[in-house]
């Protein structure tokens, strides 16, 4: 039938075109012309002596098979965006770009809010985690171009050194690794914490409804020592850092953090310390509030004015804690080194 | 009860060793592919017809795979082609080249050494 043919021709025509498109162009002429006289033959030896049926057009292009596998049989090589030698190099240079590029936002963004405040602290934060994905994003981007074109033009023929035995790393310590995500939620905390630091420490108090009946801290006295909260924040961000790096506790970890802890505690003492930075108010103001007629008395004063002797303490205790169990941990469980310099 | 469990365990096993054997039987044959179209170009064939001529023998290979195959072993310069427009429909022919048959002749010699290797180890066990 007229139909037949002409569907038939059509469809011939859109199976050579969609396997020759793929192909390059110096190829394609020769192989289309191929390809044509192939399916001709396959096509007369299904019909014989009848015109051939669409049918038996439709088995002959499935026996070859879809056009793009077909394509790459022509082609003979395979086609990897980061092909399978490469892909290693790729990775640890993708997860190193990544760690880099996410510590350098978080520095640079910490130190913008030290400069210059944020009003909305809400605001300021989903800021912040917007543009430290879309630092991340960019980064992965640039990386994963950059080996998709060397695969491209490179056909992945380029090696690193040779691999070494004596290069082994020691073997970690199942209680020496520091999981990789508690760093993380430090810093996040951390961010957190310097936010309100920069704009809120009215959060810190006793209220009433919405309005502030009595303040924890004396308000001048605390933005005067914001400077000094800020290092002592960084500090804690550099500490995270270091053992996010790290990955297991060693001896250099433990002595960099006892190094910064020990920073850490003297910049706390520094702020909390003196009783200036605490509302001297708080107790009287505290009185004002229904049914807390206690808080006149000479008890409550003393209190208050042990509080932050208190706070002083907790901190150090928690520092020396944090010192020891590292220093513990590096000195018991540090990997053994298997190259003998001899 | 436990005569209908116990053969579909059979069954089981016996369709798992089925696909077992015939991919390891797909490795086997696809190692022998090129000297198995290589034997069949010292005389000029095209496409469709080496397809023909490897089944009339016992080798069942798919036209996607042999026809770039061919092209392949053409750029390596083992083959020459050449169009046949004479008949009704033109056709592209292969056959071996000088090198093709050098090489192929080498092949025929390793392929003995080979199947005495490996007659060698099933025979002879550990």
């Amino acid at each position: 039938m007229e139909n037949d043919e002409k569907s038939i021709a059509e469809l011939i025509d859109r199976y050579v075109y969609d396997v020759t498109r793929r192909l390059p162009q110096l190829q394609r002429a020769d192989i289309e012309k191929e390809l044509r006289s192939l399916i001709e033959d396959m096509l007369s030896a299904k019909a014989k002596r009848d015109a051939p049926t669409k049918q038996q057009l439709l088995e002959v292009l499935r026996e070859l098979g879809r056009p793009s596998a077909l394509a790459a049989q022509y082609r003979g090589t395979k086609q990897y965006l980061i092909g399978p030698d490469t892909f290693d190099m790729y990775f640890m240079i993708l997860k190193i770009v990544l760690a880099a590029t996410g510590f350098g936002m978080i520095l640079a963004l910490v130190i913008g809010y030290i400069n210059s405040p944020p009003q909305n602290p809400i605001e300021a934060f989903a800021n912040f985690l917007a543009t430290v994905l879309s630092s991340l994003v960019e980064a992965f981007a640039w990386v994963t171009v950059i080996f998709a074109l060397a695969e491209r033009y490179m056909h992945g023929k380029w090696k690193g050194k040779e691999w070494d035995p004596l290069d082994l790393p020691p073997i970690p310590h199942e209680k020496a690794e520091i999981k990789r995500s508690e760093p993380i939620v430090g810093i996040v905390f951390s961010i957190i914490f310097l936010i309100i630091v920069q704009t809120a420490p009215w959060l810190f108090g006793v209220y009433s409804g919405r309005h502030p009946a009595a303040l924890v801290f004396n308000l001048n006295v605390w933005n005067a020592m914001v400077p000094w909260m800020d290092a002592m924040i960084c500090l804690g961000i550099l500490k995270e850092i270091f053992r996010f790096l790290s990955g297991k506790y060693t001896v250099r970890l433990a002595v960099a953090v006892t190094v910064i802890d020990i920073l850490t505690l003297i910049l706390f003492i520094y702020i909390f310390l003196p009783p200036a930075i605490w509302n001297a108010n708080f107790m009287t103001s505290l009185q004002n509030i229904n049914g807390l007629a206690w808080a006149g008395s000479a008890e409550a004063s003393n209190l208050w004015n042990i509080v932050p002797k208190i706070l002083v303490g907790i901190a150090a205790f928690g520092h020396i804690i944090d010192i020891a169990v590292t220093l513990a941990r590096a000195f018991r469980y540090e990997p053994r080194h298997t190259a003998d310099p001899a | 009860m436990y005569d209908i469990q116990y053969n579909r365990l059979e069954v089981m096993i016996l369709s798992d060793m089925r696909e077992i054997v015939s991919n390891l039987l797909l490795e086997l044959r696809r190692g022998t592919i090129i000297l198995c179209v290589l034997s069949q170009l010292q005389t000029p064939k095209y496409g469709y017809g080496l397809v023909e001529a490897l089944e009339e023998k016992g080798m069942r290979i798919e036209p996607g795979t042999l026809y770039p195959l061919m092209r392949r072993l053409e750029k390596q310069g083992l083959l020459t082609s050449e169009w046949e427009t004479s008949g009704s429909k033109p056709r592209k022919y292969y056959v071996l080249s000088d090198l093709g048959r050098q090489i192929y002749g080498q092949l025929c010699v390793e392929w003995a050494g080979l199947e005495e290797d490996v007659n060698k180890m099933i025979k002879g066990g550990m």
